[in-house]
């Protein structure tokens, strides 16, 4: 049942032209910027392009696309109806969708960030094969904090449009230093990846309250798609 | 099969209030609209509406529970359909999840005669076609056992239509129960053995024949004022007396319903005596 449940968010996820020109695009500008870091022979290349174009932009717009997608555009509760009238639980349903939408995400998330580390490798970046490891396993928990993020959104509004107000929630409140920064992906992804940490915390705080967050989010948003 | 026991939920603007019913197995008809309430009494069988007050039983068990929800199949006005998949796909994916064994999709379409639609992409298909499918996938699953559905006529693929009636006495051959909703007495006694009447939330027949159930209808008064004024304050009068159970407004004529003849004759009664509207002609029936 759990393989059926994700057979329709992988399809529609796999069948979504939008989302794989979002991943065409994006990819091919972060990695023109990790070519440039690499011919200008930036000292802190890997960190720069992973703190800026990675994580700041390409990782939440592609996160949010693919949450987009895993719905069909639709909010989680209608993305979920066909499957609920089929006879799955609607919990069930959400909890599926969300996760082939948390691994797919994920997945390009550790993919880009370790190719990133790797093109753009600077002289004063740790030694390159090590730092593609740490990249990917950031860019792996970057996208699942931020697949369950968005998901949440989707129990948001008719058409799941709150992903859009949680987009703009993450680049407004994440890019401050301060505390209240520190409810959302953003800032922790950017101290992982090297940048300035929230409120002075530790990366290895960052990275707990980044698993947290998803917890977080994916027992809201299983409550968000409970039928009324 | 199912049983509905003092059964109140509301969806604003709709709501059914204190239902009561069982249904065994055969075609079951609830006449009504929309908008009294009928499509929120099938979301409530399958628990896709949570009951207020009362308790709802599918098989025995709550229509939420795991090991019932597969076993119930509800087709809509506008059925969830998957559009990001084919209809064979969707066939597919809805015997898994039902934990039915996978058949042929022709075979199982062929049921209502849509079976050239297996191939096509769900998005592209009309809303009669989407209907149709819906409702192929219900009749010819092995699994469902208690199916609901809104208008089975209605907005359904034109190959489909003749062949509904006999696809669902087909299906409660096998002990099944297909409650059946529509706005039309005609359809409910062309496909149901029996047949309850839902008005503005509350069930007001419950025949096995159409005679019965025109006999059975609530009874009402018509009031002619002299204009449109007086009838509009006859309105407000009337919506103090608590056997009134619904009014009709049309230029100077007011239609006041009622649960009882004597109850509705005596609040018509007091209503004009209160309104002081001069009654041009005042007369009762049955509808």
């Amino acid at each position: 049942v759990i393989s059926a449940l994700g057979r329709l968010p992988a399809l529609r996820i796999a069948r979504s032209r939008r989302l794989w020109l979002g991943f065409a695009g994006w990819s091919c500008l972060t990695l023109a910027f990790a070519v440039a870091a690499r011919r200008d022979a930036w000292a802190h290349g890997a960190d720069r392009v992973l703190t800026s174009v990675y994580g700041a932009l390409a990782l939440p717009f592609v996160a949010c696309a693919i949450a987009r997608a895993a719905c069909a555009g639709k909010s989680m509760l209608s993305a979920t109806a066909s499957l609920v009238a089929f006879g799955a639980h609607p919990r069930r349903a959400a909890l599926v969708t969300l996760l082939v939408g948390a691994s797919v995400t994920a997945l390009f998330g550790a993919c880009l960030a370790a190719l990133v580390a790797i093109v753009a490798h600077g002289s004063s970046d740790p030694p390159a094969a090590g730092d593609a490891l740490v990249s990917a396993y950031v860019g792996g928990l970057g996208g699942a904090a931020y697949a369950a993020w968005f998901s949440l959104g989707t129990t948001v509004g008719r058409r799941g449009g709150g992903r859009l107000l949680l987009l703009a929630g993450d680049w407004l409140l994440g890019e401050s230093h301060s505390s209240i920064a520190l409810v959302t992906p953003r800032s922790h992804l950017r101290n992982l990846l090297g940048g300035s940490p929230p409120d002075g915390i530790s990366e290895r705080t960052s990275a707990l309250v980044m698993l947290v967050l998803v917890v977080v989010c994916t027992l809201l948003t299983l409550r968000g798609s409970q039928r009324r | 099969v199912i049983a509905l026991d003092k059964v109140s939920v509301s969806r604003k603007p709709l709501f059914v209030n204190e239902v009561s019913i069982r249904w065994g197995p055969g075609i079951h008809a609830v006449v009504g609209t929309h908008a009294d309430g009928c499509s929120l009494l099938l979301a409530a069988i399958v628990g896709a509406a949570r009951p207020r007050r009362g308790r709802v039983r599918v098989l025995d068990e709550a229509p939420t529970d795991p090991r019932v929800r597969p076993q119930i199949a509800r087709v809509g006005i506008e059925p969830a359909l998957p559009e990001s998949l084919r209809v064979d796909e969707v066939l597919a994916l809805a015997a898994a999840l039902r934990d039915e064994p996978r058949r042929s999709p022709q075979a199982r379409l062929g049921l209502l005669g849509l079976e050239a639609l297996a191939g096509r992409p769900v998005r592209s298909l009309s809303r009669g076609e989407t209907r149709g499918v819906a409702l192929a996938e219900a009749l010819s699953s092995t699994r469902v056992r208690a199916l609901v559905v809104e208008e089975p006529f209605v907005e359904m693929d034109a190959r489909a239509v003749g062949r509904v009636p006999e696809a669902m006495r087909t299906k409660c051959r096998d002990g099944s129960t297909v409650v059946v909703t529509t706005a039309s007495t005609r359809d409910a006694f062309a496909l149901a053995d029996d047949c309850a009447t839902l008005r503005a939330g509350l069930l007001v027949a419950d025949t096995t024949s159409v005679p019965q159930l025109l006999l059975r209808g609530p009874p009402d008064i018509v009031v002619v004022t002299r204009n449109e004024g007086q009838a509009k304050g006859l309105i407000a009068a009337l919506a103090d007396e608590p056997e009134i159970v619904g009014v009709e407004l049309d230029a100077n004529t007011v239609k006041a319903r009622g649960s009882d003849r004597i109850g509705l004759a005596r609040a018509t009664g007091r209503a004009v005596a209160r309104s002081k509207v001069d009654v041009v002609e005042l007369r009762g029936s049955v509808s």
